[in-house]
This record gives structure tokens, C-alpha cells and sequence, in this order.
């Protein structure tokens, strides 16, 4: 087993007085893509906040590259970014300025790391001339590539992408999987979720399942689908949420 | 200032600035809107014509030239408050259409005349009309300035039949009194001094136009980025929040400004049109203004922050502020109608207590040359800001950013 990038041990979080999230156990190792799985309403979102320090929780454990979360955020913030599910640019911004933003935030505000980054970010998002249009003109598809490319610009530790395939059309999200790929190359480890699993038994490395907040299954993909004897993800998913 | 503070202010000033339509919102209403008001009201005011009877019951010769008399004056009148108006002279009582009446009753001449008679004159306004009202009002000055003259002329005759020798005016004014001011050390004030003093409390009412653009863009800051779903990711990036608040904060109050400039403007054109006489600035005035103006935006702002934080949604931070703006509000104008330096101390911590009462204050010795005690007050008010800038750093939440909540 390599390097953990994440560890969530017996954690429980809940909203209110309504429990969301059953003693949770996650490990998540260096350059995989780790995909969390579940249907609608499982959890993902709020675990994924909660790994990232944005939701406090009852108890448990989360440690980050190592750190204490949400207590040592601060280093931790600095080696990691996120892109939240329903995330939206700035739209009176340009696509370039959205990027640009981030990356002077990333580089501590300094101004030539700031533009290599938003060089690799321009790349990234493949949106050609429209990234010097306001983001306000943009369709759904092409913002979600935009902040894809700004998560992933600054060569993060660790990028945390909730659904980052919605709304995004088929040839892009073919292409998303190949950046997501190069990313682990430079070293990004990257944690994702989402409902599409046919999409993700591509890309992801390991995956966990969640089902009402408690994860039912955890590992490799392969050792994932060989301990329920199944041949691919979707047969393994029906059956880890007992839906077979 | 340090870097990530710039970036932050880069960001949120091109963000504000580029949304033109509130902007040219909230200018509209005092740069355009205020002047736009005084000048409607007065071009109203002129075009509404106004008619007027004087009506001469008694027919006797000495009532018609009494009324002939009073006709002429009251005309000179009229006009030299440029009023528009139809007058006629007539014996028909007929009030309907008419808006002023002035009536002369029969027996009119020989009360006059009589020495110690009282001839009644009536003078009759049509309801709820204002500018009859006004015209109504020079009829009766016409007219005591009229009965004046005959006073002196009855103190006269009662004189030549006492065979005494008096001055009517001394008679009849056996007190005269004059007004002056002075100030708290007991010295005279110029009438200069006099001038400034009433401009400033003018300058005090416009303060609090200039508050308000600074509030409206600092409630919209964090919980519009919580509904416009831009503040998620950036919670998860290395910016510290203290430098977030001090961004929004800062770009709140110089958007703000830029508005408020353009507020203090409107407020001045309407203080111009409405009441060009008697304003007097001076350099210092100016400057003590505007450094009380810079302060209360940013203060003002800082007390917003709990507010555009916690609020939860921008329609609850905007009820919240609105609330704030309104209890704000009627304490400011309580602190610019009382005098709160002759108010008994417990009163006077109630009002210091409340950040937008020095503001107030700086102004107030500033006129009265107390310069020390006003720098204090522009220091309670950086000292508040400060204060309401540290409790919103601490209110920042990000679990309460994000996640909805009923
Ligand atoms: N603010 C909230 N108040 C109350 N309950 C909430 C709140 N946010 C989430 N929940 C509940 O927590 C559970 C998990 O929600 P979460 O958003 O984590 O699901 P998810 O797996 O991300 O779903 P999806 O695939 O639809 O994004 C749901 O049952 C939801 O109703
Ligand atoms: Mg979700």
C-alpha cells in the first residue's frame, strides 16, 4: 500500500439533529482516482465537505496529506483544491480573469507563477477564444470545463472533484478522463464522485460505494468487483446497495 | 498591503464595478433623483396659478380705497415671491372657484375709522391647498403691516388730543430684541461662523445618504456569493479568511464611495435648489466632512459584515440591514436634533455607545473649534470599525457558508 493522501476513520456527521453520514472509514492512497459512489442523496457531497474541513462533524477522524482536518486546513488548503458540484465562475469575469483569480490566490498573488498556471488552465479547458468572454455567456457544459481546468491548473496534492462530469457532453467528458489521467502523471492524487458508474469504471483506480450515508464497499476496482464475483462496477454497485 | 489583500480587491472591485445596472440604480435616486424632486416641486409650485378675490362688501367710499390700497401692496407681494395668480376685485361674495378670498364686510370703514373700532377683515383659503395656503398667508402680512400704520396713526391722534408730544414707534416697542450667537468659550460668533454652522448641519444630514451604497454592496458580498454557488470552491483554497473580509470589506467601501460621491452631489444640487441662501463652506468644513464621510462608509460597512455573514441568504441579509438602516437611522437624526453634549450622562453613554452618533459629534466641535474632542470622535469611529471588523472575521463559518439552512 502506498503513501495515504486521505484517511476518514469511523466518521459520523450529522445536519441538524438528522444523522447524514454513519461511522465512515475512507482511505484514499497516493495517485489513485478514488471514486465514491452512490445514488442520489448517499452522502457524497457531505462526505466530501466534511474530508475537506467545510463541514465540521460529531466524531471520528479525518487526516489530509497527513494533517489534521478541519484543525490544520490552513497548510492544507495550500496543497489541494476542490471543485464543488453546483460550483459556478464569477460571470462578470472572463473565463481568463476566473482563472487567472484563482491561480494569484495558489501562487500567493505572485504574478509570473500565477500566468504559467492559467497557461495550463487555458489548455486544459480547451474553450478557445470564448475564454476571453464573460463566463455569464457561457453554456453549462463549457463552464464546468472552465473550473475543471482551474481546479486542476495549479497541480493540486490532492483534487477533490464532486461530479465533475455533469453537464458535460460526451466527447469532453472522453477528454476530461484523459486530463484527469495526466494529472496523476504530474502527481495529483484525485478523489471524485459520482452516479454515472459506467463513466468512472474508466478512469477510476479504486472506488468506495455509499448507500444512506454508510459506505458499503471499498477498495481496487478489480478487488472491488471480485468480491462480489461480478464482472463490471454497475453489477458490483446493484448489489453492495442490495438493489439485486 | 499584502498580496492576496490585492488580488481580493482586483477581483471584487472589477466584479462591482462591472455590474452597471446597480450601480446606475443606486446613483439614480440621490444624484438624479433628489435634484430632479426640488426642481419638479418648484416648477409645480410656480405653474400652479392661484385665484384670488378680493371681495368688497361695504360699499363705503372709505372701505373701497382701504381695499384699493391693500389691493396694490399685496400684488407687489405676490410677485416678489413669484407666485402665479389671478386677483380680481369684486363685491360678489361667491366663493366657488376661488382659492383665497379676501373680504372686506359691511361696517367695514366704520369700525376703522372709529378710535378704538375693530374692523374685521376675513381672509378665506380653499382646503387642503398649499399654495393657497402661501398666498393666503402674504394676504395677512399685507394686511398687519397695513394695521401697523394705522396703530401709529391712532397713537398719533390720541397724542395731539392729549397734547402730549410721543414717538409712536418707541411707544409701541417698549422692548426691542436682537439675536447673536457665541460660542463655548464665550466669544461672539461672525455671522460667517453663523453660516458654517448651518451648512454643517445640512453636511450632517447628507452623511447619511453617503452610508447607505456601501451597505447595500457589504450585504450582497458573502451571501450573494453563497447563492451565486462562487463561494464554495474558494473556501477550499489558501486564502485566509481575514483577508476575504478585508477584500469584501475594502471593495464595499470603495464602490461604495464612488457611489456615495455621487449621493453627496445629488444631496448638495437639492440643498442648492431648495435652499440656495445662506450656505457657507469653508476648506476645513469640506475636509472635516469628508473624512467623517470616509469613516462612517467604512464603519457603517463593518457593521454590516455580522449581518452579510451570518444573515444565511441575501433576501434574509437584506431584511436584517434594512432593520439596521431604519433603528441607524432614527438615531442619527434623534443625535442631529438633540444636542447630545448638554444631555445627562447616562443618556449621553446611550447615545456614544451607538457607532453613528460621533460622526455626528466630529462635526458638532468641529464647529463649535473644539478640534481635539472632534479628532477623538474620528477616532471612537476607526476604533468601532476596527471592532466590527474583528467580530466578523470571527463570525466566518464556512459549514454556514455553504449549506442551506432553515
Ligand atoms: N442543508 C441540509 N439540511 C438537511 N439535510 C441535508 C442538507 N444537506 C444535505 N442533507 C441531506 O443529507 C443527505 C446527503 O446529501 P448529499 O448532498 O451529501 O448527497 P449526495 O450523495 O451528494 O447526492 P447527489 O448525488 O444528489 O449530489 C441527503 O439525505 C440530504 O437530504
Ligand atoms: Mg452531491
Amino acid at each position: 500500500m502506498g503513501e495515504i493522501i486521505v484517511e476518514v476513520r469511523n466518521l459520523t456527521k450529522k445536519i441538524g439533529k438528522k444523522p447524514i453520514l454513519h461511522n465512515i472509514n475512507l482511505t484514499v492512497e497516493r495517485g489513485s482516482i478514488h471514486a465514491v459512489l452512490g445514488p442520489n442523496g448517499a452522502g457524497k457531497t457531505t462526505l466530501l465537505r466534511t474530508i475537506l474541513g467545510i463541514y465540521s462533524y460529531e466524531s471520528g477522524k479525518v487526516m489530509v496529506l497527513g494533517y489534521k482536518m478541519p484543525e490544520q486546513r490552513s497548510i492544507v488548503n495550500k496543497l489541494i483544491s476542490y471543485l464543488p458540484e453546483d460550483a459556478q465562475p464569477y460571470e462578470r469575469l472572463t473565463g481568463y480573469e476566473n482563472l487567472f483569480y484563482y491561480a494569484l490566490i495558489y501562487s500567493g498573488g505572485i504574478r509570473e507563477t500565477a500566468e504559467k498556471m492559467v497557461e495550463l488552465g487555458i489548455k486544459l479547458s480547451n474553450l478557445g477564444d470564448a475564454i476571453y468572454e464573460k463566463t455569464g455567456t457561457y453554456s453549462k457544459g463549457m463552464k464546468r470545463r472552465l473550473l475543471l481546468a482551474r481546479t486542476l491548473m495549479c497541480k493540486p496534492k490532492l483534487a477533490v472533484l464532486d461530479e465533475p462530469t455533469s453537464g458535460v457532453d460526451v466527447v469532453s467528458s472522453h477528454k476530461l478522463r484523459q486530463i484527469l489521467k495526466e494529472a496523476v502523471k504530474n502527481g495529483t492524487t484525485i478523489l471524485l464522485s459520482g452516479h454515472n458508474i459506467l463513466e468512472i469504471e474508466n478512469i477510476a483506480t479504486h472506488v468506495s460505494f455509499i448507500n444512506n450515508g454508510t459506505i458499503v464497499a471499498e477498495g481496487s476496482t478489480e478487488q472491488v468487483k471480485r468480491s462480489f464475483s461480478v464482472a463490471n462496477l454497475e453489477e458490483a454497485f446493484l448489489k453492495a446497495v442490495g438493489a439485486t | 498591503m499584502p498580496s492576496l489583500l490585492r488580488v481580493v480587491l482586483w477581483k471584487e472591485i472589477i466584479d462591482l464595478l462591472r455590474d452597471r445596472r446597480t450601480l446606475v440604480a443606486t446613483l439614480f435616486m440621490p444624484l438624479v433623483g433628489l435634484p430632479l424632486l426640488a426642481l419638479i416641486t418648484g416648477a409645480a409650485v410656480s405653474q400652479e396659478t392661484i385665484v384670488i378675490h378680493v371681495i368688497v362688501e361695504d360699499p363705503n367710499n372709505e372701505t373701497i380705497s382701504f381695499a384699493d390700497s391693500f389691493y396694490q401692496q399685496y400684488i407687489d407681494e405676490l410677485n416678489k415671491y413669484s407666485l402665479s395668480y389671478t386677483i380680481v376685485m369684486t363685491n360678489d361674495s361667491n366663493l366657488s372657484g376661488v382659492q383665497v378670498a379676501i373680504i372686506f364686510p359691511v361696517g367695514f370703514s366704520q369700525n376703522m375709522t372709529r378710535l378704538d373700532g375693530t374692523a374685521r377683515v376675513y381672509v378665506s383659503v380653499l382646503l387642503g391647498s398649499p399654495a393657497a395656503e402661501r398666498a393666503a398667508q402674504i394676504a395677512r402680512m399685507v394686511l398687519s403691516s397695513m394695521e401697523y400704520q394705522m396703530i401709529i396713526q391712532r397713537v398719533e391722534n390720541l397724542s395731539s388730543i392729549a397734547g402730549i408730544q410721543v414717538d409712536p414707534y418707541s411707544l409701541l416697542n417698549p422692548i426691542a430684541i436682537y439675536s447673536a450667537s457665541h460660542k463655548p468659550g464665550g466669544q461672539a460668533a461672525t455671522s460667517k461662523e453663523v453660516g458654517v454652522a448651518s451648512s454643517a448641519r445640512l453636511l450632517e444630514f447628507a452623511l447619511f445618504f453617503v452610508a447607505n451604497p456601501a451597505i447595500f454592496y457589504m450585504i450582497d458580498s458573502f451571501m450573494g456569493e453563497k447563492e451565486r454557488r462562487t463561494i464554495e470552491s474558494l473556501l477550499a483554497t489558501p486564502i485566509p479568511r481575514r483577508t476575504l473580509v478585508a477584500g469584501k470589506l475594502l471593495s464595499s467601501v470603495i464602490v461604495g464611495l464612488i457611489v456615495a460621491f455621487g449621493d453627496f452631489a445629488g444631496v448638495m444640487i437639492y440643498f442648492y435648489l431648495t435652499y440656495s441662501a445662506g450656505l457657507v463652506f469653508t476648506p476645513g468644513l469640506v475636509i472635516v466632512h469628508v473624512v467623517t464621510s470616509l469613516l462612517l462608509v467604512i464603519l457603517t460597512a463593518s457593521m454590516a459584515l455580522p449581518i452579510a455573514i451570518r444573515a444565511g441568504s441575501v433576501r434574509a441579509a437584506q431584511g436584517m440591514a434594512l432593520v439596521m438602516t431604519l433603528i441607524a437611522m432614527s438615531i442619527y437624526f434623534t443625535a442631529l436634533v438633540v444636542d447630545i453634549t448638554s444631555l445627562s450622562l447616562t443618556s449621553r453613554a446611550i447615545f456614544e455607545s451607538i457607532p453613528l452618533t460621533h460622526a455626528v459629534l466630529v462635526i458638532h466641535y468641529y464647529i463649535l473649534g473644539e478640534t481635539m474632542r472632534s479628532l477623538l470622535h474620528i477616532l471612537v469611529m476607526g476604533a468601532f470599525a476596527v471592532a466590527f471588523y474583528i467580530i466578523g472575521t470571527a463570525l466566518v463559518n464556512d459549514e454556514k457558508l455553504v449549506m442551506f439552512r432553515d
